[in-house]
């Protein structure tokens, strides 16, 4: 071994050391604020807010998670988001699948009036559209129902979406598409057959996207949802809060950090596909 | 036959597009389009007057109203630092997560967290983490010596808007940092190699491979961050409503209280389409650069 | 062929029959209630309420809608405009003033019983009457503002600790031996006197200062509001609030970014030895330091050259005038107000009761006075307690200009006497559209 390649073997160690330390204080200023979440989750009123931060609790108050469960609508509320952030994900699968492959393979009039239309939408400041969607809502007898969040989340998720897809569409090449329309496929079946199960990355950033901004959503939900059976999760949280009383942040804390979980799940599950997603068709361009 | 071979074939690209585009059409053109026509007229909800056309009168108040340079100011430099660090900082930690370490799935993960947390959630808990007597901020800071007392970071109005700003790049960087990792991912290691070969050094080998390569999917996640931090509400309204004062007071701040506090509709339309045509003109600059 | 289409039609049929709720089938009404309680006892005895008065009264449905404090102006808002009203809702006194003004309310002078009018305290009538005798609203629970503050801490200055301080200048006397560097280190960390100033705050706690002083803010004269706001009171009112914090020095200018339960932590902690705050705070201060117990107390406010004001007043209970329902909907409030689920409290009464706060009626005024705790008593003094001016624009004054307004003056960046100009010009200009 001469005496070069074993300086360039420590060097690398230690680079590789260094990459490891910077990434992991990074990594722990970003989720500092969930474990301050989680560790207040556990605590009783008295301890939330002392002078010695304390990361462990004296008491430990599990009791926080086990009465949001089963002594507030906490369930319903969960089972609301769920519902209304997996089928704004089908839909915008679906929705934007279609859109985004018709940019990236077709050469039609009004192509690039839609792409740019698709970047213009997205600056709408929401509250903008509050009052106007709630009249639509209303007149198609949709309020109060998953329905109404569902197309509005839906609406809000297409353009990143579809912008999402024909970025991934673009890096798929077209022979294999040739070849099945030469053998008599329609386009719909191309799609559907040849490019989408090559599309699983983007597929699933597309997913991800879509489930987190439905889940999030809070104006949209509070104007459409008008009573307990539909309300949403972070409008249930919101509810759990309010003027002129001691709200206990413990319990209200113990609703967030599960609020987190699904995304988490997702995260975890998914996140082999998750980064090559979000390629938005870089290597062709 | 051929004809109708044709127009079938013509047509094709437009079914794939229609669902998307009607329902933006009818969901989202129509409100905007009856919110801009609003900028006009004189509705003011808490007085129940027939509208009135009104013509540019709005637009000249607006131009008038300090409140609306003050958000305007703000709402600038709270975009372009948001942007800045966050494409700076996105950009390293992705270069970071490029490497090949053991664990990189592991951090890979850790850096979506923020992502995940409501909006809301994050902003009531760094505001407990900004607090003067309770914080961890002040905590750790005075027992590593940075400082020499307890400060008040949300009611100082010198810090104030740095400090809701670092809360928005907590929450928006996972994104950024995700999207240019992917475009990392996607450079060939053969130029590397190449590269290498030729003598080239990190430092170098940044410069001319990876930046001009990751140009365009920067630019595209600069231009989708820029307008979502833009119109960005939630934090600082949970964190500081604006206040002290009116240093944090941004654009959507602004819009919301116009909007759903005084109800001055078409004047908060006159707002909210001023910040749609400031949103334009900067997408232009962007998109001309993309073309 | 045909045959099994028509059984498939009619079964179908019958599983739309047996989906569809009852309810619908029965053509019921349903109420649609619109309100802010939140806390769980709260919530559950509404729920029962509810539930009573549907099994009373079949073919009636109670639906609830229940929205936060702060989204409920903008929430009532949407559903009005957006032509889906409730039938009756719960307003709080910052909203009153707005849908009042746009005529949302209903009169129900002649729906209410004459005893039930004259059961109501005097405050309370003032915030549910829009012209003398005609009543827009029913007072529902709402508390009253007062002192909170630290015996061991007034103890340990020198001070009598069976009282706070009861006028301007002995706030600022107390404030003086109240205010110090406990630990040495240059940094005053214990502050004679703290009161909320974050968001919307600033304008409700400036409100107090300026009835203290004896300024009534702005008025009603043929028709017109007219901002007083220009006159010594209001100067001095708003110079005294500033003053503590600028010239006396005993609040510091960080409450800027305090709400009600950052100055209760503070309070707990021993930042401030007074703390300015509503009812629910005993409760609070109980769960946040149980080992504080003995060594605070509360007193009623102070006052000014004015007089004795505080904050406090009514929420109140209205039925829509876009309502198609009014009658039955005020039955159903009328329920609310004369049913209990035992015999000593009705409803509305209970509901105050629970969360230690006040219905503004007589009857409930004595049943509290025996049964509410020491600490709670000084809540009790409804006769200081003042609600904020009702014109339809002094949320708009307050959200666009008051509050920021007064948090600058609080961190000294603009002075009083300009401020006040300004301010009295906005006002007046709200009022002139």
């Amino acid at each position: 071994m001469s005496v070069a390649s074993v300086l360039k073997k420590r060097r690398d160690a230690f680079l590789k050391g260094l990459v490891y330390l910077a990434l992991s204080i990074i990594c722990l200023i970003l989720i500092l604020p969930f474990l301050w979440m989680v560790s207040t989750s556990l605590k009783s009123p008295d301890e939330i807010f002392l002078e010695i931060p304390r990361w462990l609790p004296e008491v430990l108050r599990v009791d926080n998670y086990t009465f949001i469960w089963t002594d507030t609508s906490y369930p319903k509320y969960l089972v609301n988001s769920l519902i209304v952030a997996m089928a704004t994900t089908a839909i915008a699968l679906v929705v934007a699948s279609l859109a985004g492959y018709g940019i990236s393979r077709f050469a039609f009039r009004g192509r690039r009036p839609f792409s740019l239309g698709l970047i213009v939408v997205q600056m709408f400041p929401a509250m903008l559209l509050v009052i106007p969607m709630f009249v639509i809502m209303r007149r198609l007898n949709l309020l109060n129902t998953y329905l109404s969040l569902i197309i509005a989340y839906g609406t809000f998720a297409f353009p990143f979406c579809t912008w999402m897809l024909k970025g991934y569409f673009d890096t798929i090449p077209e022979e294999l598409e040739e070849a099945a329309i030469i053998e008599g496929c329609s386009r719909f079946q191309v799609l559907y057959k040849v490019v989408m199960p090559l599309a699983a990355p983007g597929l699933v950033a597309v997913a991800l996207f879509a489930f987190v901004l439905a889940w999030q959503e809070y104006l949209f939900a509070l104007t459409f949802t008008r009573t307990e059976e539909m309300r949403t999760l972070t409008v249930g949280i919101a509810l759990m809060q309010g003027q002129h009383g001691g709200v206990n942040w413990g319990q209200v804390m113990a609703g967030s950090v599960l609020a987190c979980i699904p995304g988490l799940v997702f995260f975890l599950y998914l996140e082999r596909y998750i980064v090559q997603g979000f390629t938005l068709g870089a290597i062709k361009e | 036959m051929k004809v109708t071979h044709r127009i079938k074939k013509l047509s094709i690209p437009y079914f794939f597009i229609a669902p998307c585009a009607l329902l933006i059409g009818s969901i989202l053109l129509y409100p905007l389009a009856r919110g801009i026509v609003s900028s006009f007229y004189n509705v003011n909800l808490l007085i129940p007057v027939p509208p009135k056309f009104v013509g540019l009168e709005n637009f000249i108040r607006l131009f008038r109203d300090s409140s609306f340079w003050t958000a305007l100011t703000n709402s600038i430099i709270w975009t372009v630092v948001i942007l800045i660090v966050q494409m700076a900082g996105g950009l390293g930690v992705a270069l970071l997560l490029n490497q090949k370490i053991k664990g990189r799935r592991f951090f890979r993960s850790l850096i979506l967290i923020p992502w995940v947390i409501p909006a809301a959630i994050g902003a009531i808990t760094w505001r407990w983490i900004y607090a003067e007597q309770y914080g961890l901020l002040n905590f750790i800071l005075y027992r590593l010596h940075i400082i020499d007392h307890y400060k008040a970071w949300l009611a100082e109005p010198s810090f104030v808007l740095p400090a809701v700003i670092v809360v928005a790049i907590w929450k928006g960087i996972p994104f950024v940092t995700i999207v240019l990792l992917a475009g990392l991912q996607s450079i060939p290691q053969t130029l590397y190699e190449a590269a290498r070969i030729d003598g080239a050094g990190a430092f170098q080998m940044l410069l001319r491979i990876t930046l001009p390569l990751v140009r365009n999917i920067a630019l595209i996640v600069a231009l989708l961050t820029s307008i979502w931090t833009f119109n960005h509400f939630e934090t600082v309204q949970i964190m500081t409503r604006g206040g002290p004062g009116t240093a944090t007071l941004l654009m959507p701040i602004y819009a919301y209280k116009l909007f759903l506090e005084s109800f001055q509709i078409s004047y908060a339309s006159t707002l909210a389409t001023a910040m749609l045509g400031l949103m334009m003109v900067l997408a232009y600059f962007y998109v001309r650069r993309l073309m | 062929m045909k045959h099994r289409v028509k059984l498939l039609v009619v079964a179908l049929g019958l599983v739309v029959l047996l989906l569809v709720p009852q309810s619908l089938l029965f053509a019921a009404t349903t109420l649609k209630f619109f309100h802010t309680l939140w806390i769980p006892s709260m919530v559950e005895l509404m729920d029962e309420a509810a539930a009573r008065y549907e099994e009373e009264n079949p073919g009636i449905k109670i639906e609830q809608t229940r929205v936060s404090w702060t989204d409920a102006p903008s929430q009532l808002m949407t559903s009005i405009m957006g032509g889906e009203p409730p039938d009756i809702t719960m307003a709080g006194w910052s909203m009153v003033g707005q849908f009042r003004g746009m005529g949302a309310f209903a009169d129900i002078t002649d729906l209410i019983p004459e005893e039930m009018k004259k059961s109501f305290l005097p405050t309370a009538v003032e915030g549910v009457t829009y012209e003398e005798g005609r009543f827009d609203g029913v007072p529902q629970e709402g508390c009253i503002w007062a002192q909170f503050y630290r015996k061991d801490l007034f103890a340990e200055a020198g001070l009598d600790p069976s009282g706070a301080p009861d006028t301007w200048e002995e706030l600022v006397e107390y404030g003086e031996a109240l205010t110090k560097d406990t630990d040495g280190d240059g940094n005053i960390d214990q502050w004679a006197f703290g009161w909320p100033v974050q968001a919307e705050n600033a304008g409700q706690f400036w409100l107090t200062f300026l009835h203290q002083a004896g300024s009534q803010v702005i008025v009603l004269e043929d028709g017109k509001w007219k901002s007083l706001l220009d006159q010594k009171e209001a100067l001095e009112g708003t110079q005294f609030m500033v003053d503590l914090v600028q010239r006396y020095k005993v609040s510091p200018a960080s409450i800027v970014d305090m709400n009600w339960e950052d100055v209760t932590n503070g309070f707990a902690a021993g930042k401030f030895a007074i703390m300015h705050n509503g009812a629910w705070v005993v409760g609070s201060v109980k769960q946040k330091a149980p080992d504080l117990e003995g060594k605070w107390s509360t007193d009623i406010i102070f006052g000014g050259p004015g007089g004795r004001v505080t904050q406090g007043g009514p929420n109140n209970f209205h039925v829509l005038r876009a309502s198609k329902n009014i009658e039955q909907a005020w039955d159903f409030l009328e329920f609310l107000y004369e049913e209990g689920r035992t015999a000593d409290l009705t409803y509305v009464e209970e509901l105050a009761n629970l969360v230690g706060s006040i219905q503004w009626n007589y009857d409930y005024m004595d049943f509290v006075r025996s049964t509410y705790e020491p600490l709670l008593q000084p809540f009790l003094e409804h006769k200081y307690a003042k609600l904020p001016p009702f014109t339809p624009h002094w949320q708009t004054f307050v959200s666009l200009f008051g509050d920021a307004a007064v948090q600058d003056m609080i961190m000294g960046k603009r002075t009083v006497k300009a401020t006040l100009e300004d301010l009295h010009a906005k006002l007046n200009q709200l009022h002139s559209q």
